[in-house]
């Protein structure tokens, strides 16, 4: 069993330690020589919109038999141990389960078709999260059009360069500093390997650090 | 003249790329290439989407388009002035390989982010 509790460093917002959590934390379900493993929940409140989505992706590709128990109300609002698949919701249903999350400042781990085959369906479940968000966050228009315009490359470029079936978003506002995160995610080739495939190379007056962040 | 409301065809919101295509399909269907293309009720449009139409719509069909709001007639004028911009194709990576977990998450603590 593994206690979700003692990776989550909660003194921090910064997104690398973000990643330091879950790439410990994932790297503990690899190492665990246990083909059952028991995730426990217990005093998780909220959960970094990345660290959801990532550990949702990891434990999709490492077959294993993982449980989540202990999960309170709030990391089930967001679906936290399984992401929601819009697809198999009407347009209504996936409005009353982001609705349920009026109280709570993430919207729930959702789960949509990537492929260009799919391109109606994605773009509504898309457009439905994005106008949750607004509505919920009390997002001003000028900066709830920028969001859009984030959204739409980075949902794009899932469809046309990821080669992933699937795509994921989850936000959450964080009300004392006003500002939202919002992590938009595939299951593809990467960002890393998409360049390389391209063979572009990153631009010379990008920052050193970013450059080098080439994760595998 | 035909006049078909994009709003009607394909969304108010319009964001993948492929939709185009979809919009290709149904106007092939008109018996004329004399068309308007009419963007009253659409309200945004992402950079694929415009880039897309574009070069399909515009540069191979000739369509007419009315109706635009400003930010998409903005975005339509910024992707027509970046079709044959060059992009950058050296393989000059500069990679940081790490060897355990451990060196990956004393990487991550270096960043300023």
């Amino acid at each position: 069993m593994l206690v979700l509790r003692d990776f989550i460093n909660t003194n921090s917002n910064k997104l690398s330690d973000v990643l330091k959590s879950l790439v410990q934390f994932v790297e503990s379900l690899k190492i665990c020589t246990e083909q059952n493993i028991t995730i426990d929940c217990t005093s998780v409140h909220s959960v970094h919109p990345i660290f959801s989505v990532a550990l949702n992706n990891s434990i999709a590709s490492l077959n294993k038999n993982i449980q989540f128990i202990n999960e309170n109300e709030d990391l089930k609002r967001i679906s936290f141990s399984s992401a929601i698949r819009a697809e198999e919701l009407k347009e209504d249903d996936l409005h009353s389960i982001l609705s349920k999350n009026n109280s709570c400042n993430s919207t729930p781990l959702i789960s949509f078709p990537a492929s260009a085959e799919n391109a109606v369906q994605k773009d509504r479940i898309v457009s439905l999260v994005e106008n949750f968000m607004r509505e919920q966050y009390q997002i001003a228009a000028n900066v709830f059009y920028g969001m859009k315009y984030v959204n739409g490359e980075f949902i794009c470029n899932i469809t046309e360069h990821s080669q992933s079936e699937r795509g994921f978003i989850m936000g959450a506002f964080n009300s004392k500093e006003q500002y939202i995160d919002l992590c938009i995610a595939d299951e593809g080739i990467s960002v890393y390997n998409s360049y390389r495939n391209a063979k572009i190379e990153v631009e010379d007056d990008f920052p050193e650090n970013i450059k080098q962040m080439h994760i595998h | 003249m035909e006049r078909v409301y994009i709003s009607e065809i394909l969304s108010t919101d319009l964001k993948s790329r492929a939709l185009v295509a979809t919009l290709a399909d149904i106007l092939d269907k008109y018996n004329t290439k004399d068309i308007i293309l009419d963007f009253k009720d659409v309200y945004f449009a992402t950079r694929s989407f415009i880039d897309e139409f574009y070069n399909v719509m515009l540069r191979e069909r000739h369509y007419k388009v009315e109706n635009m709001n400003n930010d998409i007639q903005y975005l339509l004028d910024v992707v027509k002035g970046t079709q044959n911009a060059k992009k950058t194709v050296e393989t000059k990576y500069k990679e940081v390989v790490c060897s355990s977990v451990n060196e990956f998450c004393d990487k991550l603590t270096e960043l300023a982010f």
